[in-house]
């Protein structure tokens, strides 16, 4: 009798042990990231999947998080909000306790109602002013917004280049519309009206129309608030057309895919950017970039940098408070987070980052090299 | 002014030398082929691929180009059109989407979403003459289209094979009584319409850029100036083309930046309503 308890009890203890191990070896976070891997699209939004692969991938090496290792659930959000709203459906389907979401605004707005009804922190590097103007308090942006941005470069091209006379073209997405109100307000508040301002699609090819359109109202500088490929086409048009006047771009016109397309014509163009992580001096983020190029074989931009420290401080909540998505939510709120690019932390409506820097590329050896020109800094006091 | 009927000009023979291939695999097979934009864009792709990848010259790598967008039109005719060449038209302009997709995804999985570009036969040098300034590339895409336009003209009015394919698109059924190998010719077809968006696609490359998304965009453009022109007219197809760059440019420079493309769209609803067949209507009525 006694060798029959003893068994059982040695057998009991075997599986205890067999449980209690498997439960820690197989306990993991679940995090959700969503963004574009296929489409024209992808072109920001692979380079920011591979910034969380990787923040991910460091935490697991060092342990993970609290012990538990992280599980990212990747799911492509295409060009559309159908396929944003299947990539959603997705990653709830996996009960992620918070999602990486992706850059384009058109797609987080039409993830909006179903991140309210589920109740799960949404972190973006969107910068699209109303994102955060419409009282959602699931939704966290780690990225300098329009406000910040737009605010830096058209009082950069007022205060400092002494436009008084800009142009503007803006591209017909929501991010240019957007963009093209903040520039509006800002030239207004120093009595400045536009003298001429155009529109385009962003798939159009070529800006002639709009650029002599531009030549005719004889501007004393260009401000264009567009996306990667057509601000490639408007740059490169404006120098073919012979309009040499400063021209002062949005963030796309840092990517180094631009700078492949647009060549020699980077010459003395103006950018607005949250960070230039190829050309940055800080010794972290040279480390990390070079990271970056050596595991995914391609430059990140300033959003890859600005998402590896969006997953960071997600990840930090977690360790913190635990995979409660309201308990992260709350911490994300009352937190501050240093990372690679800045300090971060959320006003009332959820924004968290309120640097710019405004560059000036020169042409270097056939390479487009930066030179910080400009630093702004509107983190409320 | 002129400034801008140059550039119009340009981006109209970018539009009509998209349309020309297209324009010769509608007259052969009698139905539209919507995979032509991506196979313009693989004609510049399969470039920029013997440049990056294999070091090649701009030359060698042309050439490479056009071979390989041989086996492309190939692959064309066998797969999207050769299995369905019984059934209703609606079904090839379907199995035309479906590997329109197909290279899209296929594009973006090889190269990529960022755009490329390859470098122009002429260099990026500028013509100045008085105020008007452009690339010299413009002049030698003003030059390639005309050649273009003038052989494909001469090779349907004169050449034995030429007449071959004119009859088979005419009548296949009275081709094959004549003599006519109809399905060698269809898969000719294929082949030039290939190699033709190859010399297109090098032609765009250069000022427009290589991206997965490109075909899709200049699909539609061609389309509009193949209807405003005249389905299956190769005149109209290059008068289509002028017509639209021009006005778009105009358009954006004059009238309206932001409303350009509805403008366009406009003058297909226009023309379709008043003048059906296009500028220079239709040689084979039948197959609309």
């Amino acid at each position: 009798m006694k060798k029959i308890v003893g068994n059982f009890g040695l057998a009991l203890l075997s599986a205890c042990a067999i449980l209690f191990f498997s439960t820690a070896a197989f306990a993991r976070i679940d995090v959700g990231v969503i963004g574009s891997m296929t489409s024209g699209l992808a072109l920001l939004g692979q380079r920011q999947i591979n910034s969380a692969i990787l923040a991910a991938e460091e935490w697991n090496a060092k342990g993970g998080i609290n012990g538990e290792k992280t599980k990212l659930a990747i799911e492509d959000s295409g060009k559309s909000t159908t396929q944003a709203m299947t990539a959603l459906d997705r990653v709830l389907a996996e009960n992620v306790c918070a999602i990486l979401g992706p850059i384009y605004s058109f797609q987080l707005f039409a993830m909006f109602p179903e991140i309210n009804k589920e109740g799960v922190p949404l972190l973006s590097t969107s910068g699209t002013r109303k994102l955060t103007q419409m009282g959602n308090r699931w939704y966290f942006r780690l990225y300098p917004h329009d406000g910040i941005t737009k605010r830096a470069y058209t009082l950069f091209a007022v205060e400092e280049l002494g436009c008084t006379r800009p142009a503007l073209m803006c591209v017909t997405t929501e991010y240019g519309k957007s963009g093209y109100k903040i520039i509006m307000d800002v030239l207004k508040s120093k009595g400045i009206k536009p003298v001429a301002v155009t529109w385009h699609e962003k798939s159009d090819k070529d800006m002639t129309g709009q650029l002599e359109r531009i030549r005719r109202a004889h501007p004393s500088c260009i401000i264009s608030q567009a996306h990667p490929p057509d601000t490639a086409q408007i740059i490169r048009q404006q120098y073919e057309l012979g309009i040499n006047i400063p021209h002062i771009a949005s963030s796309a016109a840092s990517m180094p895919t631009v700078h492949k397309l647009v060549g020699k014509y980077m010459e003395g163009v103006y950018v607005e950017a949250a960070a230039i992580p190829n050309y940055d001096p800080d010794p972290k983020i040279q480390a990390w970039t070079k990271k970056y190029v050596k595991k995914f074989r391609t430059r990140p931009d300033s959003f890859a940098l600005l998402y590896y420290d969006t997953a960071n401080f997600l990840f930090n909540a977690i360790k913190a408070v635990g995979p409660d998505r309201k308990k992260i939510r709350d911490w994300l709120e009352k937190n501050s987070y240093k990372g690679l690019a800045g300090r971060y932390k959320f006003d009332k409506e959820h924004n968290g980052a309120f640097f710019a820097i405004i560059v000036q590329y020169h042409m270097k050896n056939g390479k487009a090299i930066p030179t910080v020109v400009k630093k702004y800094d509107f983190t409320p006091e | 002014m002129i400034q801008e009927i140059v550039s119009g000009l340009s981006i109209g023979c970018i539009y009509a030398m998209t349309g020309f291939g297209f324009v010769l695999i509608y007259n052969a097979v009698g139905a539209v082929n919507f995979a032509y934009g991506e196979i313009v864009m693989f004609g510049g792709y399969f470039g920029y691929l013997a440049i990056q990848s294999f070091g090649w010259s701009l030359g060698l790598a042309f050439l490479f180009s056009i071979l390989a967008m041989a086996g492309l039109g190939i692959f064309n005719d066998y797969f999207a059109y050769f299995p369905m060449r019984h059934r209703p038209v609606v079904t090839v302009i379907i199995a035309s989407i479906g590997l329109s997709i197909l290279l899209r995804n296929s594009a973006l999985a090889i190269w990529g979403p960022d755009p490329v570009k390859i470098k122009s036969f002429v260099g990026d040098q500028l013509v100045h003459i008085g105020n008007v300034v452009f690339p010299l590339h413009q002049l030698l895409i003003f030059i390639v289209t005309a050649f273009i336009f003038v052989g494909q003209v001469f090779f349907f009015s004169r050449t034995s094979i030429g007449r071959k394919l004119e009859a088979t698109a005419q009548d296949q059924e009275m081709a094959k009584l004549m003599g006519i190998k109809v399905n060698r010719m269809i898969l000719l077809t294929f082949v030039l319409a290939a190699c033709l968006a190859s010399i297109a696609g090098f032609l765009l490359a250069p000022l427009w850029f290589l991206e997965p998304d490109v075909g899709l965009y200049i699909i539609v453009k061609a389309f509009i100036a193949i209807v405003i022109g005249g389905f299956g007219s190769v005149y109209g197809l290059m008068a289509g083309g002028l017509f639209l760059g021009v006005t778009e440019v105009l358009v954006a420079s004059h009238l309206t930046s932001e409303y350009k493309d509805v403008i366009s769209f406009l003058i297909l609803v226009t023309v379709l309503i008043v003048l059906p067949q296009g500028f220079f209507g239709e040689k084979v009525a039948e197959k609309v």
